[in-house]
């Protein structure tokens, strides 16, 4: 069977497999992004207020450094600094890549809010630190037509063994799309060092993507902060990874709905402890928490 | 005779014309020092679910500090202790991060530059300032506002006046992270570097400029050296110079530190000496050592030291 189409990486593949990790739940309908494959402690993620997605200057200033290096590449000719990149960004695109939308920093573009002045000024000293970080990693690469890829939404529709149907919508978003080689390659750009989460998010990525019934021959992680990139083939082994990855998300984004539904009480629900923990807004009333802590001593 | 101090422009200046050379190795033996000193927590940590463990300048500092305390702040965070200098350290911050990234465009002046600076801190909201700090700053008004406006706009002057004007072909930059990952990202360390000149594609070195809005403090210079272990095993090539800026109430003060052989080693053991003390934690026998930090240490109550009344 070839990976991506009824096999490993194929719609067919994954309903089923997800038809299976949702048995016993009630009819529900999830949302997965890159976001949540990191999630992992069900008690804390009930606590947790379900809001929209909500652009921050914080995701402006990587979706604007991210622009004004495909700006940079699209003129790997010159040497550009990050300033010159990052004005060239906004004044247009290159030829045949779809603009980016600067009205979203500049005006009314974000939802019924506008970006204010002290906003769009963060915003532009992140796209300045990045690109200056990411222009000597991508540069020895040689990508070609770099293009900013739009998000992707899949709908997977599973049928469960007793008949109840869940809607899974798998949101993914690369950050650069380019060629190498003639290959296709997809380049997620990633904060801190590289570790076995980003593997994950890769291989999701990838999965998306090729479930969308697109070519995706590798995709490149980029570590600006740890100054290394990584490549991982978009293989049968990254899609069955991801498979999994997709069928757990799922699955804890179903205990955590589930348990909110049922209105449980913290305590009923399962707590995975971890360096979450630091942070928890539980704080010692968790005694998976209490225990993580005790460990070093606080 | 008394001979002037180079002023910051003028060190900038001979830094970034030296030529940058490769390390020769030399970032391979730092990063194996530590990866050596990582493998035997390993098991551990991955038992306790500690994986990936993050170690900051603070972390670190508080690990060689005091073992108890050290493993106190990894597991949790405590309220800021006092707000008034950590506001105004994250204003003056915020005002030289505007400077740069304007290239040098002039600052408002007085209550406008407060103003400009508070919107600037909440703006970036997400990126590290605590509530308590952010809700400070947002109750400033009247009396209050003009006078901390006063200060803002005093420091901020007296930090810059003997800085040069940025220029786009040396990439200033601020807010820069640098982080290296040891045992496949079991462990980070990790920096943020206010301001950094050169270095990256630049084909200049690299300088870090720190900035503070207090005195000196003897743990600054540790954080100096740790800021330049992560850039020389980041990029291959040690920077230049790391350098402190302080602008306290009355004048500026500065440390600098020129990189070298020795003084990579020297923070690639204070980093060493952490993992140490936090095998020692995990095993259950930390070290605590008496400090001018025992006063305001959050574990203090249950200190064994404090209890015999050695602090």
């Amino acid at each position: 069977v070839t990976a991506g189409e009824t096999g490993i990486g194929g719609q067919e593949h994954l309903v089923a497999r997800l038809g299976e990790g949702l048995e016993g739940f009630p009819p529900t309908e999830v949302v997965l992004r890159a976001f949540d494959i990191g999630r992992a402690c069900p008690r804390a993620d009930v606590l947790t207020p379900e809001e929209p997605f909500r652009a921050s200057p914080r995701t402006a200033r990587k979706a604007a450094g991210v622009w004004s290096e495909i700006r940079l590449l699209s003129a790997a000719d010159e040497r550009l600094t990050p300033y010159e990149a990052y004005r060239r960004a906004r004044q247009g695109a290159p030829p045949g890549c779809r603009p980016f939308p600067w009205e979203w920093l500049a005006a009314d573009g974000r939802g019924r809010e506008a970006a204010s002045r002290a906003e769009r000024l963060v915003t532009a000293a992140g796209a300045v630190t990045l690109v200056a970080r990411l222009a000597p990693l991508l540069a020895p690469l040689d990508l070609a037509d770099p293009e900013r890829p739009s998000t992707t939404s899949l709908r997977v529709t599973a049928r469960s063994p007793d008949a109840e149907v869940r809607r899974v919508t798998l949101f993914g978003r690369l950050d650069l799309l380019a060629r190498e080689r003639g290959r296709r390659v997809g380049v997620l750009v990633r904060t801190g060092a590289p570790g076995i989460l980003h593997r994950r998010i890769a291989a999701y990525e990838a999965l998306v993507v090729r479930l969308q019934g697109r070519k995706l021959d590798a995709v490149l992680l980029a570590f600006p902060d740890a100054g290394r990139v990584e490549r991982l083939p978009v293989d049968e082994e990254l899609l069955s990874e991801a498979e999994d990855v997709v069928v757990a998300a799922v699955r804890h984004a179903a205990v955590v709905a589930d348990a909110r539904r049922r209105r449980r009480e913290l305590h009923e629900v399962d707590a995975r402890s971890g360096p979450e923990c630091r942070y928890c807004p539980l704080g010692d009333d968790c005694p998976e928490g209490r225990a993580w802590r005790a460990q070093l001593g606080g | 005779v008394s001979v002037a101090e180079p002023t910051l422009a003028e060190l900038l200046e001979e830094w970034l014309a030296r030529p940058t050379v490769s390390d020769d190795g030399l970032a391979d033996t730092l990063l194996g020092r530590l990866e050596a000193a990582v493998g035997p927590l390993l098991a551990r940590l991955e038992a306790g679910r500690l994986v990936p463990l993050t170690l900051d300048k603070e972390r670190l500092e508080a690990m060689i500090g005091c073992e108890r305390r050290g493993g106190a702040v990894l597991g949790r965070t405590f309220p800021v202790r006092e707000v008034d200098p950590v506001a105004r350290g994250l204003l003056l911050d915020i005002v030289v991060r505007r400077w740069v990234t304007t290239l040098g465009a002039e600052l408002p002046r007085g209550e406008a530059l407060l103003e400009e600076a508070r919107q600037l801190v909440v703006a970036d909201r997400g990126g590290g300032p605590a509530d308590e700090v952010l809700a400070r700053l947002d109750g400033l008004a009247g009396e209050e506002f003009a006078a901390w406006a006063d200060d803002l706009e005093a420091r901020a002057a007296r930090l810059l006046a003997d800085w040069p004007r940025p220029e786009e072909d040396r990439w200033w930059r601020t807010e820069e992270r640098a982080v290296i990952g040891l045992a496949g990202g079991a462990v980070i360390l990790s920096g943020r570097f206010d301001v950094v000149v050169g270095g990256a594609a630049s084909g200049r070195p690299t300088v870090i400029l720190e900035v503070k809005s207090g005195r000196i403090w003897p743990e600054y210079g540790a954080a100096q050296e740790f800021y330049a272990l992560l850039a020389t095993v980041r990029d291959r090539i040690p920077p230049a110079a790391v350098v402190t800026v302080a602008a306290g109430p009355l004048g500026v003060e500065r440390i600098v530190a020129e990189v070298d052989v020795d003084l990579l080693e020297r923070a690639a053991g204070r980093v060493v000496a952490a993992l140490g003390g936090l095998e020692r934690v995990l095993e259950g026998r930390p070290e605590e050592r008496p400090s001018e930090r025992c006063p305001t240490c959050p574990v203090r109550s249950s200190c064994h030291l404090v209890a015999e009344g050695r602090v």
